[in-house]
Formats: C-alpha cells, sequence, structure tokens
C-alpha cells in the first residue's frame, strides 16, 4: 500500500486516467531497484536505468496484470529486460571484481589455507563463477539469491513458467558449485555449506 | 547457510539510495509523465518509441526523455525534409486482390502460418523510396481508428491522426535528420519556464516554445531493406536490430504483430517471418476469433502467465488481421490492421 492506501494495482489503474499518480511506484519501489542496478551494471548506469525502468513501465502499465498488488517483481523483470541490453557493463562489473583475485594459498598448510581465503576472494571467485553462467540462469539466480523474490515472483518478472525457474536455479546452482570446486574457496565454501 | 544464502551475503556492496540521492533519477520520470499529459492534452503524441512497447527497444538509453521533449515540440517545428518525388502507385499490402485459399477444418500453427507465407508471396513487390512514408490505418478497441504515416528512411517528420474527444488529433513525429533531432525545451518566446528545472506538475498542459536544442539520434526506419528473406536468417536479424529474446514467444510474436501493424515489410520478408515464427515451439490456433474490429479470423496463440494474445489471420485470404490480448476477463487490448500502404506525403491517403 502506498500513503494514499492504493496497491500497486490500483495506482497503475488510476495512472491511467491521471499519469501523475505513477510516479508514487517510483517512491516506493526505486531504492530497491536500484540496487539491483547497481549490483549488476555498477552505479553509474544504475542511476540511469532505474529511470528507465519506471519509464518503460509507465509505457507498459496498461499491460499490467491487476491480480497482482505489488508490481515490485515486474518492475525486477523490466530492469533485467534492460540489463540485457547492457552486457559491456555487466561483464565490465564482473572483471572489476576479480582484479582483486584470490589470496595467494599455501600447499602444504591446507588447513591455513582455507582460513586465509577471506571473504574477498571468495567474492572474486563468485564473481568469476556467476560471470560464466548463461544470461537466463543468471537473471534466475540473482533475483532469488540477491533481491529474494520467490519462485511464483522470478517467473513472472521474466514472464517464463515457474518449471523453467526451477531448472534455471538448478543449473545455476550447479554451475557455481563447479565453479569454485578445486579453488582455494572450495573448502571455505564447503565449510559454510555444511556448518548449517 | 546454503550456497544462496552465500551468493547473497557476497553480493556486490550497493547502498539503498534515499529519496535524496534518487531524486535527479525521480525528476526524469516525473517529467516525462508530465511531457506525456501535456502530449496528450495538446494532441501532440509522443514518437511510436514512446507508444509502442514492442518498438522501445530500438530507442537508445537516455532517449526516451528527448525523443518526448521532441514529439512534443514537433508541432512547432514541422518542418519540410520532404523532396518532390515522382508520384508512384500507392501499393496496398494486406487488402489487395485477396485469394481464397480452401484449408482443411483443422490446422496447426505451423500450417496457419505457412499459407499466410504462401499467401504473402502472391503480393505484388513494390520497393518504397527513402522519401516516402509508410501509411498504416489500425482500429483499437472501442472502434478507435489511427492512421500513421512513417517515414520509410526514418528521416522525414512523420504524421498519426487520432481521434481525441471526437476531434481528430494530428502529432508530428520528428525525422532524424544527419543524425540529430532538433526541437524545443518546455518554455515560452524561446525562454524556459520559470522553475523549469524542477518536476513539472502542471495542471494543463506545457507550453513548448522554450530553447531550441539539438540531441543526436538513429533514424527509426518503417521499412527494413536489409531484412532477410529466408527463414533460418531471420531470428539472428530481429535479435539484432529488435532485441527480441528469440526463447521468449511472448516477446517475438509481439513484435512480430507490432511490425506487420506499423511498418512495411515486402513480401518475401513477411514469408520469412511467418516461416520463422512457426519454427517456434508453443503456438496453438484457436480456430475461429474476431479481431478488434469484429473481423472473423484464426488465431495464432501464444500464452504468458496467466493470459493469452494471439496473432490473427484471416480465414479465407491468410492476410494479416491483427492482435488481441486476452486477460482473465476477456479481451484486454489490441488492434485490427485495415490498411498498409506506401504514399508520397505525410496525411495522403492511398
Amino acid at each position: 500500500m502506498n500513503r494514499l492506501g492504493l496497491d500497486d494495482a490500483a495506482v497503475i489503474e488510476a495512472s491511467r486516467a491521471e499519469p501523475d499518480r505513477f510516479a508514487s511506484l517510483f517512491d516506493r519501489h526505486a531504492p530497491y531497484i536500484h540496487r539491483y542496478l547497481a549490483r549488476r551494471v555498477g552505479r553509474q548506469a544504475a542511476d540511469d536505468l532505474v529511470a528507465e525502468t519506471f519509464l518503460v513501465a509507465f509505457r507498459k502499465r496498461a499491460r499490467y496484470d491487476p491480480r497482482f498488488s505489488d508490481a515490485r517483481p515486474w518492475l525486477y523483470g523490466i530492469a533485467t529486460n534492460l540489463i540485457a541490453q547492457h552486457r559491456r557493463e555487466e561483464a565490465r562489473q564482473f572483471r572489476l571484481r576479480q582484479t582483486a583475485g584470490p589470496e595467494p594459498v599455501q600447499h602444504d598448510h591446507a588447513e591455513r589455507a582455507a582460513q586465509d581465503v577471506t571473504a574477498q576472494s571468495i567474492r572474486t571467485l563468485l564473481a568469476s563463477a556467476l560471470a560464466g553462467l548463461a544470461r537466463p540462469d543468471r537473471d534466475v539466480l540473482l533475483l532469488i539469491a540477491w533481491e529474494q523474490l520467490s519462485y511464483d515472483e522470478v517467473a513472472r518478472a521474466l514472464n517464463i513458467p515457474v518449471g523453467t525457474v526451477r531448472s534455471r536455479l538448478h543449473r545455476a546452482r550447479t554451475k557455481v558449485r563447479e565453479s569454485l570446486a578445486g579453488t582455494p574457496a572450495a573448502v571455505t565454501y564447503e565449510e559454510i555449506l555444511t556448518n548449517e | 547457510m546454503n550456497d544462496l544464502d552465500l551468493i547473497r551475503e557476497c553480493a556486490p556492496e550497493a547502498p539503498l539510495l534515499s529519496s535524496v540521492e534518487l531524486s535527479d533519477a525521480r525528476h526524469r520520470v516525473q517529467t516525462t509523465i508530465a511531457r506525456s499529459r501535456a502530449a496528450s492534452a495538446s494532441g501532440v503524441r509522443p514518437p511510436r518509441a514512446e507508444l509502442r512497447t514492442g518498438t522501445a527497444r530500438r530507442i537508445a538509453i537516455g532517449g526516451v526523455t528527448v525523443a518526448a521533449a521532441a514529439a512534443i515540440t514537433a508541432g512547432v517545428l514541422a518542418g519540410t525534409h520532404r523532396t518532390t518525388p515522382a508520384p508512384v502507385t500507392a501499393p496496398t499490402m494486406h487488402r489487395t486482390t485477396p485469394a481464397p485459399v480452401t484449408v482443411p477444418a483443422t490446422l496447426t500453427a505451423r500450417e496457419v502460418l505457412e499459407h499466410a507465407a504462401a499467401a504473402a508471396l502472391k503480393e505484388p513487390v513494390v520497393v518504397p523510396r527513402d522519401d516516402q512514408f509508410v501509411y498504416t490505418k489500425v482500429v483499437g478497441p472501442g472502434g478507435v481508428v489511427e492512421q500513421s504515416w512513417l517515414s520509410v528512411d526514418g528521416t522525414r517528420n512523420g504524421l498519426t491522426e487520432s481521434p481525441v474527444n471526437g476531434k481528430v488529433q494530428k502529432s508530428v513525429l520528428l525525422g532524424c535528420v544527419n543524425g540529430e533531432r532538433t526541437y524545443r525545451l518546455p518554455g515560452i518566446n524561446g525562454k524556459p519556464i520559470k522553475g523549469g528545472h524542477k518536476p513539472i506538475i502542471a495542471k494543463k498542459p506545457v507550453p513548448m516554445d522554450g530553447p531550441l536544442v539539438t540531441t543526436p539520434c538513429t533514424p527509426e526506419l518503417a521499412f527494413f531493406p536489409d531484412m532477410p528473406t529466408t527463414a533460418a536468417a531471420m531470428g539472428p536479424y530481429l535479435e539484432r536490430t529488435q532485441g527480441v529474446r528469440l526463447n521468449d514467444l511472448n516477446d517475438l510474436s509481439k513484435t512480430v504483430g507490432f511490425m506487420l501493424e506499423s511498418d512495411y515489410i515486402l513480401p518475401a520478408q513477411r514469408a520469412a517471418l511467418y516461416r520463422f515464427l512457426a519454427t517456434t515451439p508453443g503456438l496453438t490456433v484457436d480456430r475461429h476469433v474476431r479481431d478488434v474490429s469484429g473481423r472473423p479470423g484464426i488465431g495464432v496463440v501464444w500464452r504468458f502467465y496467466g493470459s493469452k494474445a494471439m496473432n490473427i489471420f484471416d480465414p479465407r485470404t491468410f492476410a494479416y488481421l491483427g492482435m488481441t490480448t486476452w486477460g482473465e476477463q476477456g479481451q484486454v487490448g489490441g488492434a485490427a490492421l485495415v490498411q498498409t500502404a506506401v504514399v508520397d506525403r505525410a496525411g495522403e491517403l492511398p
């Protein structure tokens, strides 16, 4: 609900007659959409794309399905489509995150080596793993892991069946695990996973 | 902690911005919305990239505001880039010499599209000149008729006509000349509106007679000379030029529909388009449907979360009739293509 007590679907419907009403969607959702964009394509591109996301949404508002009171998954989907047109920026972000490189490993002290693998190293290695995913798989993984959307919400966002969400997520997680296997991060990674 | 939690914890650091930090972006959104309303109130419509979601991808990031402003001031700047070409016979694409085809009662989507391709290939081939205009007449929900004249090569000023409150409103769509589009910002007598840097929340149309500005642009074509004539080459072409996600049936089918509704596509190109679409899994057929204007047709249907949409073809001639979209409450939108033709001047009827 917004300050006027209208949910997103009602705001969108109202904006068809009174376009200015649409701006209230920005107030509610823009910080989250911007953060998602910044994580994927960097702050500078995100500053542009967050406005672009809402302008695309404004143009598409007549097609919004009013059964869904929360428009955020829809906005994530639009933002994801825009990211697809900015692959260079996304690739650049991955490159930037990989430049630090993993910590040096002392092979004769595996246990200590595992402890030396810092969070930064894991981030670096994860960036590399994520960069290696197919875009559709990466979209699903990041919407779920970073933005904490449900399977249903991702399906809505990307306009794909829930079954496809599951299969893409499974494939992405498998590839991330494979990418980290055998790296210095693997030990720490597995420890974290088994230490639930 | 599972692996998703780990990926979440290792997400790049990006703060949730405050409303102050997002104010520039909000300003841009709000201003464009206000301009859209002002344009609507003044009868000057945004260019079709603004109006059509299917073609929105054709414009560059950052170009939306500019494009809207360009359209708003188009009436002021209605220029004459047009030369005076020799008269040509205006060809009509879809409504010429309908040749009925006898078909079985049951058809697959692939068969419908193959019939449409075969019918297209029987139409005369007329290649438009760069200085001509693609005329289309469509009927929207409620019987609203909209006519448009789009510059073949995107460099001339186009025109749309549609009824608003019982009156026909004309809107000029600025062409992109030598990579530039010239327009006026909101203002009066060449000067910007006082406080114009703030979001425009006007209750009445914004005067668009401010400073003259020029921005870079890319012409929006209404005819695609390099569009392939084979189905095999069509996918990569649509992906490259229209940004179509080929594995997204909704995106692909709607893009095809939008192109057929507003652009001029040669018979062989159209046949290739239909045949490429026919290779896409997931399409079904609704044998007895009606387009937005009530004409009977065959629907080539696709579904997307809880909704369905269809491209509709004439059941006898397999000419393209238009697109409709459906929600739980029934038909929610669409357009019926009445005529496509090439003419010499914006505003000229075929």
